[in-house]
């Protein structure tokens, strides 16, 4: 296998403008303009070979989607080395462009007010695919969607899960080596992510793409990724094999009970109670007990409802960073801790999306 | 060329997805040039000439360059790569293996040449159902003079508006910096008064920059007038767009790396 991707202390920090609330504070800051700087990834190393599929995990505000736009070029890092398919993604040669796909799930690369297919034709010419390429393309890609339908639709009619297909066909056209998506399935329904967790697999499987993958949805890293990188405050805080990270880290079982009529519910042992009141009870257990407790929870107590999910992907960056010797909250407040004053100066860009 | 090509084609496209839109537009050039007609009928009265120009010559250079000025659409090339860097939506511009300033360019001419089209059917129905006739130069090299002038001054004006949105790479905000440009271009290209009525001085000074060999020379040139400026103003032209192209890359260069993708 060919290394595709690598990066080496690779760091990205921003500049964010702060002012006071109200007026006063706005005036003030007409005079004395104050920056923060945030840095959303630290110092951090990836290795991918071609062929790999790996998934990228962490809280809002990990520094997912900053990686993303470094090694797409579309940012420039601060500091640190970065090589995709042997190329400086910054300098942003056409050559390398042509090689690579991003999929970002909350910006859509398709024209709005023409349809999908007009779009496709658009990046046929742009990508210089030949038409023997860009039909074989189009027709397995639209096949494995089953989408026909929605290729001569204006774009802006096409639901969420629609459109994304459509994205995800569109960054496909080129046939790219590497593909970045981030948070694709992000507001989808439970069987579109199906759909688009089973086109991945297969785009994956049949032309050996190389795919980095950002998700929130546990399911899209289990089922697509053999191998998962987790972020936590710009840190990477683990590398190594999905499912032992899973089998590691996600220990408990989120259940929701729901009762027929009031109801004074005890958490088993060795459960943790989140949640309670006369008609619901939320509590954690442990794994392995999850079954046994189930079946206690539905002998002893008359349910109307009863719900079982994994936990969350923040609740796994929690338990590593703390197995790392991390102390206090980490996630989305972590963030805040790499903020530093840097005082005044003319200009910025502000609200770094992170 | 043919990536190009494509995004003219998208473009011109796009142009003609709203036909209320389409309509409203061939309803603009036709109410613009009967709008001028009873302007300049006033105006005229029972004057022959003003300012050296016929009824009907004053007419066509109105007309023309109005057409002219509407097909410079570069304004659109500042305002939307601007916003897209402020709001995080030029990202895919990064993205797609085609330079920002060709897309965008190209993307312009589509827009334009949906609009020179049916100003050309708005004007050939002017000129039946109002018999407003626009007398056009007869002679081949001014034709040809124009001709070159009116493609080299759009790229001059889409120049111009690229190398201002790359300042929103450094302040995002570049409103107050396009504001101006707009007042100036506007008033310096002749679409607003032909610049034969100001005075040598000021007209002298106008002919070193560009502005004037957009709108308001292929206009002269268009209705039979000012052959002799002809060369000067294509070699002032060429020289300006070829600078202000290279001083648009560099600005690319430069900037871009501060660019950060907000909200994506």
């Amino acid at each position: 296998m060919s290394r595709i991707i690598q990066t080496k202390g690779l760091t990205k920090t921003y500049r964010r403008f702060k002012k006071e609330a109200g007026l006063k504070g706005s005036v003030k800051s007409l005079f004395k303009r104050q920056f923060v700087s945030k840095t959303a990834v630290s110092d951090f190393d990836l290795a991918m070979e071609a062929g790999e599929f790996v998934g990228l995990i962490g809280p809002n505000g990990a520094g997912k989607t900053t990686l993303v736009k470094m090694l797409t070029g579309i940012i420039a890092p601060t500091s640190g080395e970065i090589s995709v398919l042997g190329y400086c993604p910054n300098k942003l040669e056409n050559a390398f462009k042509k090689q690579y796909a991003v999929v970002m799930g909350q910006k859509s690369q398709l024209i709005y007010d023409m349809t999908a297919a007009d779009t496709f034709l658009l990046f046929k010419e742009m990508y210089e695919i030949p038409d023997a390429a860009y039909r074989r393309n189009l027709e397995m890609f639209i096949g494995l969607f089953g989408a026909g339908e929605y290729l001569n639709t204006q774009a802006r009619t096409l639901s969420l899960g629609e459109r994304m297909k459509m994205e995800l066909v569109a960054a496909l056209l080129h046939n790219p080596k590497v593909l970045f998506l981030d948070e694709p399935t992000i507001g989808l329904d439970a069987p579109a992510q199906r759909q688009i967790r089973a086109f991945l697999k297969e785009v994956n499987s049949l032309n050996g793409t190389t795919i980095l993958l950002t998700s929130h949805y546990m399911d899209d890293i289990r089922s697509l990724c053999p191998r998962s990188v987790v972020l936590s405050g710009g840190r990477k805080i683990y590398d190594g094999r999905t499912d032992a990270l899973f089998a590691s880290y996600q220990t408990h079982k989120k259940v929701t009970a729901q009762f027929e009529s009031e109801t004074a519910f005890a958490a088993p042992p060795g459960c943790t109670l989140l949640e309670s009141d006369s008609h619901k009870a939320v509590f954690m257990v442990p794994k392995e007990e999850s079954g046994a407790v189930l079946e206690r929870t539905m002998r002893e107590y008359r349910l109307k409802d009863i719900s079982v999910e994994e936990e969350d992907v923040g609740a796994v960056v929690e338990k590593i960073y703390q197995s790392r010797g991390g102390a206090g909250q980490c996630g989305a407040g972590q963030g805040e801790a790499g903020e530093s004053e840097t005082g005044q100066g003319e200009t910025g860009q502000g609200g770094a999306g992170i | 060329m043919k990536k190009y090509f494509a995004v003219f084609k998208w473009s011109f496209k796009m142009q003609i997805v709203w036909r209320f839109d389409v309509a409203m537009t061939m309803l603009a050039t036709v109410g613009r040039i009967v709008a001028a007609w009873i302007l300049w009928r006033a105006v005229y009265g029972n004057r022959e000439l003003v300012s050296g120009f016929t009824f009907q010559g004053m007419l066509s250079y109105y007309v023309v360059s109005s057409f002219l000025s509407s097909l410079d659409m570069s304004s659109q090339i500042s305002e939307e790569i601007s916003g897209l860097i402020r709001d995080g939506g030029f990202s895919k511009h990064m993205a797609v293996p085609m330079s920002p300033f060709a897309f965008f360019s190209f993307m312009v001419a589509g827009e334009a040449a949906f609009h020179l089209w049916f100003s050309c059917i708005a004007a050939v129905f002017c000129a039946l159902a109002f018999s407003i006739s626009i007398a056009l130069a007869s002679d081949a090299a001014l034709m040809l003079a124009a001709a070159i002038m009116i493609p080299l001054g759009l790229l001059c004006m889409m120049s111009v508006h690229y190398l201002l949105a790359m300042l929103a790479f450094k302040f995002l905000s570049v409103s107050s910096f396009l504001f101006a440009a707009q007042s100036l271009t506007a008033f310096l290209t002749g679409a607003l008064v032909p610049l034969a009525l100001l005075p040598e001085s000021v007209a002298a000074i106008m002919r070193l920059f560009p502005f004037c060999y957009v709108t308001y020379l292929p206009a002269m040139l268009l209705t039979g007038r000012s052959g002799g400026e002809a060369l000067p103003g294509i070699a002032v032209l060429a020289c300006w767009t070829a600078g202000l192209l290279a001083l648009g890359g560099l600005a690319y260069g430069k900037l871009r790396v501060r660019y950060e993708g907000v909200g994506i």
